[in-house]
């Protein structure tokens, strides 16, 4: 699909999204070997949007599963419509030719695809993003191996099933716990964190022309302060582009002490990190 | 393909787990890739590394045994040498510049740093190495804090806070972020020297100086000790919630056909209800004895501080601590919080009368005073290090104790290999307990963990 790690880069920053280098190269791996990716990195800094880009520059299906503690099989992979076959057994009542229905009532009429079968099943490209995994629990992790591994699953009912495309996996985390070794075993591994202040500049300017030089400026510079400190939970790039768009919708021209004090808490969404960074604002705006 | 198998090797000695497939990995990827020195760096992180805490490692061993480009050493393609130069800080800072005065390391050290000087002060890490480091038998981090010493890196960095109003956050920051480059640069040449040497313990403690989650926990350093007590609050809220293997009846869940179909039988197999099933969340009762004499407190503190964040996955928590005297702090944990808890312990708990542990005094007061907290639903966890000071075991009493409750969990934080020499009983109380881990990290706490909830 894409033959250089250089394409896939100016393809991103077609859909106004900066990638480095970096990443570009694993990606380019990722697609190339047909392997799936493991992005890890703290909430807000662009795993998600960047399986989601993917997906659109390979104009691909996308197909996504948001991981939640006690996701399972029926929710992800497959479960079977009891409803219906409940029906058509009442419907069949009468009959007495088991023969005839028996081989029917596991069959795909009754299957109720999910999107990891749905991923394996479709001929077409497709972007499967597994998100958040590192909020589902270990049986789903486990579930997920015969897919990432051999690009198949096991309906117990319908046998093994191969997939007919390989479709490219992403899978994203947070590191609020460690994955199993299996797992990571199977996958690239992506790291993205906070961006230095030349890449979120960039990433600012692109998601937010009409910010000004200066106070651009200001807020990658004020941002990686704050993420320097110890603080509970650290402004993401979300939040430095969402207070971007609330300067200029203020008019801000400049960045005093008194400004970052009125809409610090569009960047700090944690009273404790509020109230420790309060007590340093000036320090932050000094030589600004 | 000599110096990837190499890499790979010294990685495994500092205890990164990397399988035979990811190493075919790597291979098939660099048979894809245009081999520079970036994108090998690249690509053999992205195949082999699959833990963000590995990635300082990877750097310093990758670079060691792969190139000398120090310019480009740990710095992106991205990154340019001055977003914010540098000088830009020494000329805005009212014309004071910093002048070379005085003959201290750290006066020459600062100097170099904050007019950007990244070679000089290399060569000042250099004849560091070669005068500091020549002895044998140092460890990785004696020599690292003999360099620092040498570099006055204390004072270089009491004087950056001294300074952080006058040039400002930014400043600070950037000149604290040279520093840690440094540092970074000063392990890269000491991991180089054990690498050359062939010294694999050195690698070994380099694995463990660079990831926190494997680092002592009383080696860590106040920074690190926050980093560490938050990582704890973390899994100690997610092990809550965690849910039961058993299944039990619920208004709504997953379908329970087998019950569903069982119960139209009554309905000569109308199904009339469909019922559902949830998992269970078990919730035993805990007990815990943390000796807290010595460095043991300091593992104490992580113990309590996991377990107040468990708290809602337990039934019931009572909490002893214990020198040679038991004493309950239950109530600390239930009033404030955990740190107020945790202060509490240290300053105001009446657990000692000699100083020393005696686990078996403890255990008979235990078993005297407190068996009736215990059901068979309770699981009791020690925290301790089994040095008893040569006094009598008592090992009987944790029997009965053991007799009273579900299971009895031990938590050592010494060293596997020092169990059973001198003063340490462990291998006496062993009998009466379920499972006894040796628990000196995070990782090794988490482990544990998991296997007390599950």
């Amino acid at each position: 699909m894409f033959t250089t790690p250089e394409q896939i880069k100016s393809k991103y920053l077609e859909k106004d999204y900066y990638i480095s280098t970096r990443t570009a190269t694993i990606l380019y791996l990722s697609q190339e070997l047909k392997r799936p990716l493991l992005i890890e990195g703290p909430p807000g800094v662009g795993k998600t949007e960047l399986a989601k880009v993917f997906a659109q520059i390979c104009t691909s299906q996308f197909l996504r599963i948001q991981c939640y503690e006690g996701l399972d099989e029926s929710k992800s992979l497959y479960d079977w419509n009891y409803q219906k076959q409940l029906l058509y057994l009442q419907s069949k009542k009468e009959s007495n030719n088991w023969e005839e229905f028996k081989g029917k009532i596991y069959s795909e009429e009754f299957l109720l695809e999910r999107p990891l079968l749905k991923a394996i099943r479709n001929s077409e490209p497709t972007v499967l993003l597994i998100d958040e995994i590192d909020k589902g629990d270990e049986e789903f992790e486990a579930l997920l191996l015969e897919l990432l591994g051999e690009g198949a699953v096991t309906i117990p009912e319908l046998g093994t099933i191969k997939e007919k495309k390989t479709p490219q996996v992403f899978l994203t985390s947070n590191g609020s716990r460690d994955l199993s070794d299996p797992l990571k075993r199977r996958c690239f591994h992506l790291y993205l964190d906070y961006p230095e202040k030349e890449q979120e500049l960039k990433i600012l300017k692109l998601k937010h022309p009409a910010t000004t030089d200066k106070v651009a400026n200001q807020i990658v510079t004020i941002v990686n302060s704050l993420r320097n400190q110890d603080l509970q939970k650290k402004p993401s790039v979300a939040e430095t582009i969402d207070w971007a768009k609330a300067l200029t919708a203020l008019g801000v021209v400049t960045i005093t002490s008194e400004v970052l004090e009125t809409s610090l808490a569009l960047l700090l969404k944690n009273q404790q990190d509020y109230l420790k960074v309060l007590d340093k604002i000036n320090l932050l705006t000094t030589n600004l | 393909m000599e110096k990837i198998i190499e890499l790979v090797n010294r990685l495994r000695d500092c205890g990164v787990k990397i399988g035979t497939d990811e190493v075919i990995t790597l291979t098939k990827s660099l048979e894809v890739m245009p081999v520079s020195f970036s994108t090998l760096q690249t690509t053999a992180q992205a195949a082999l590394i699959k833990d963000s805490r590995q990635i300082k490692l990877f750097n310093y061993l990758f670079h060691a045994i792969f190139g000398d480009d120090l310019d480009n050493l740990f710095q992106t393609e991205e990154e340019t040498k001055s977003g914010y130069p540098i000088e830009h800080q020494a000329s805005s800072s009212d014309g004071k510049g910093m002048a070379l005065t005085g003959t201290g390391q750290s006066q020459k050290l600062s100097y170099f740093i904050k007019v950007n000087q990244p070679k000089e002060a290399e060569r000042m890490i250099i004849k560091a190495l070669q005068e500091q480091v020549d002895e044998e038998n140092l460890s990785l981090r004696e020599q690292l804090q003999r360099i620092k010493t040498y570099l006055d890196w204390n004072m270089e960095i009491y004087r950056l806070e001294k300074e952080r109003d006058e040039i400002g956050e930014e400043s600070f920051q950037e000149l604290r972020s040279e520093m840690d480059k440094l540092e970074d640069k000063i392990l890269y040449f000491l991991t180089k020297k054990a690498i050359d040497e062939g010294n694999s313990k050195h690698l070994v403690e380099l694995g463990e100086m660079t990831d926190l989650s494997k680092k002592k926990l009383s080696d860590l350093s106040a920074h690190e000790e926050s980093q560490v007590k938050k990582e704890v609050v973390k899994m100690g809220r997610k092990l809550a919630t965690k849910k039961h293997r058993k299944w039990k009846q619920s208004k709504k869940g997953k379908v329970d056909l087998s019950k569903t179909v069982k119960q139209s039988g009554k309905n000569a197999g109308e199904v009339v209800n469909i019922y559902y099933r949830q998992r269970k969340i078990n919730k035993p009762n805990l007990v815990l004895l943390c000796d807290v004499s010595g460095s043991v407190a300091t593992y104490t503190q992580f113990m309590l501080l996991l377990v107040f964040s468990m708290q809602q996955s337990f039934q019931k928590v009572k909490s002893f601590v214990f020198v040679d005297e038991i004493q309950e702090i239950t109530s600390s944990f239930k009033a404030g919080s955990i740190e107020s808890a945790i202060s509490d312990f240290k300053t105001k708990a009446q657990c000692s009368s000699s100083g020393q542990s005696d686990f078996g005094r403890v255990f008979y007061q235990f078993a005297q005073s407190h068996l009736d907290i215990l059901t068979p639903k309770t699981d009791v966890v020690i925290l301790g290090d089994a040095k008893n000071n040569w006094r009598h075991p008592q090992a009987d009493q944790l029997q009965k104790i053991k007799q009273h409750c579900r299971h009895i969990y031990w938590l050592n934080p010494a060293k596997i290999s020092e169990w059973g020499e001198e003063d340490s009983i462990i291998y006496l109380y062993k009998p009466s307990c379920k499972q006894i881990f040796e628990c000196r990290n995070l990782t090794q706490l988490t482990q544990a963990a998991k296997v007390i909830n599950s």
